[in-house]
């Protein structure tokens, strides 16, 4: 049996001594990836729960339940950020993205500790492929809160359409993964596939003029 | 097999349309296409969790929290492209016809509780009822000369998409059985192909702004 309190305490512990020994954007971006690792130890306990109440196994639960939850719980930090200190919107993608990475990294710790370290080939693909869908799933969420729409209520039901996204992105990641041989390797090639393609897409010029976000709509 | 068949080609349509609208829109920078692919991404990756999960363990997935969630999000990125198109002057009158949309949907609501889950039934309802609102409030606004006849295919097909999603789902209310003799797979197949018409019309309302020469909010 893995104790994964006593997991997230010892990662934890230099990072709360990170916290008190940084200032400012270093500060804050350790307090992110301690807040990705708490978020991760919560949505465990959320999702066990839930899977005892609706009668699941740990693998049903890991399929069905734990997408939602986690993708919920990534997000509250974030989104904790945003209400209450306003940030620029340039600085949040950055906090989206440790948060995640904090997220995935305690989730491939707790994976090392319950099905051990010898097959290095095996985590190295896993380690490439949760970290990368943790972060495709989050920022995918960030983006649509900063640039998708522009009025308060089409950012806040494109949110919660984003969330479904990465929700359901997770949901056949996790499908996919928990099978054998060539599903499982499509499902560690597919965030990173989708991190190139955002990329790529992300750094493509535009051929014609943006539209602006402020500017109405004149049809004829 | 039959299930196979029609969600394969669902999901093949789908993925088709998200990746013309995907180019497109980041070609473009538009925001319609974007909204677009959002809706495509949202209903193929519904489909694919749901094909996927058959596959593995033979069965459907229970709780179906995640497929309803990624179905319920594209009806959602559908209600906010047709918001974004549709262009109500302020003061400007809401028809007394658009009110046969709660009505219809409350209705519908009603009859498929006696099938299925409250909770579901009611969120369908409250997003069919805000799809068929606003793409009949467009189309009513370009009848009376408020907007170009190029916005009318996209309210029309809105309307069409859930005519056959009811169509879909009343369907499998009555007919159980599993080939192509149930109407549920040949109205699975024509709302795919429905997918094309889409990306079709929100071409043509981008065209026209463009033709206008006037600023484009897509």
């Amino acid at each position: 049996m893995t104790y994964i309190e006593n997991v997230y305490i010892c990662l934890a512990a230099p990072l709360l001594v990170a916290i008190i020994a940084t200032k400012n954007r270093d500060r804050r971006m350790v307090v992110f990836l301690l807040s990705g690792m708490t978020a991760c130890i919560l949505s465990s306990y959320i999702s066990t729960f839930l899977a005892l109440v609706n009668g699941l196994d740990k693998l049903m639960a890991s399929l069905t339940i734990s997408p939602i939850v986690e993708e919920f719980m990534k997000l509250i930090p974030v989104l904790f950020f945003i209400l209450v200190f306003e940030p620029a919107p340039e600085q949040v993608p950055g906090c989206v993205v440790i948060t995640a990475v904090g997220f995935a990294t305690f989730e491939n710790v707790c994976y090392m500790a319950q099905n051990g370290t010898t097959q290095l080939l095996r985590l190295l693909i896993r380690g490439f492929g949760t970290g990368a869908m943790h972060v495709v799933c989050a920022s995918l969420v960030a983006l649509g809160m900063l640039h998708l729409l522009d009025k308060l209520w089409l950012r806040v039901a494109g949110t919660f359409g984003l969330m479904a996204v990465a929700i359901t992105y997770h949901g056949i990641y996790n499908m996919l993964v928990s099978q054998e041989g060539i599903a499982a390797y499509t499902g560690y090639a597919a965030p990173m596939l989708t991190a190139a393609l955002y990329f790529i897409l992300a750094h493509k010029r535009p051929a014609k003029k943006p539209d602006s976000p402020g500017t109405k709509a004149s049809p004829a | 097999m039959t299930e196979f068949i029609t969600n394969g080609f669902q999901i093949t349509v789908a993925a088709i349309c998200a990746a013309v609208s995907l180019i497109r829109g980041a070609g473009l920078k538009s925001r319609s296409y974007i909204l677009l692919t959002l809706f495509f991404g949202t209903f193929l990756l519904g489909d694919l969790y749901w094909l996927l999960f058959y596959l593995f363990y033979s069965k459907t997935p229970n709780p179906s929290f995640i497929p309803d969630l990624s179905w319920y999000s594209s009806y959602l990125f559908l209600i906010i492209l047709l918001v974004r198109t549709k262009d109500r002057k302020a003061g400007e009158k809401h028809s007394v016809l658009l009110f046969a949309a709660p009505l219809f949907t409350v209705a519908m609501c009603l009859f498929f509780m006696q099938y299925g889950e409250y909770l579901s039934n009611i969120v369908i309802a409250l997003l069919m009822g805000l799809i068929i609102w606003h793409a009949l409030d467009g189309l009513l606004l370009s009848f009376k000369g408020s907007m170009s006849p190029a916005f009318r295919p996209l309210f029309i097909l809105a309307l069409v998409f859930c005519g056959l999603e009811y169509l879909l789902w009343v369907s499998s209310c009555i007919w159980e059985s599993e080939t192509f003799a149930n109407p549920y797979y040949w109205i699975d197949i024509l709302l795919s192909c429905t997918f094309f018409l889409f990306v079709a019309a929100v071409g043509r309302i981008l065209k026209a702004k463009e033709d206008c020469g006037k600023e484009v909010n897509a």
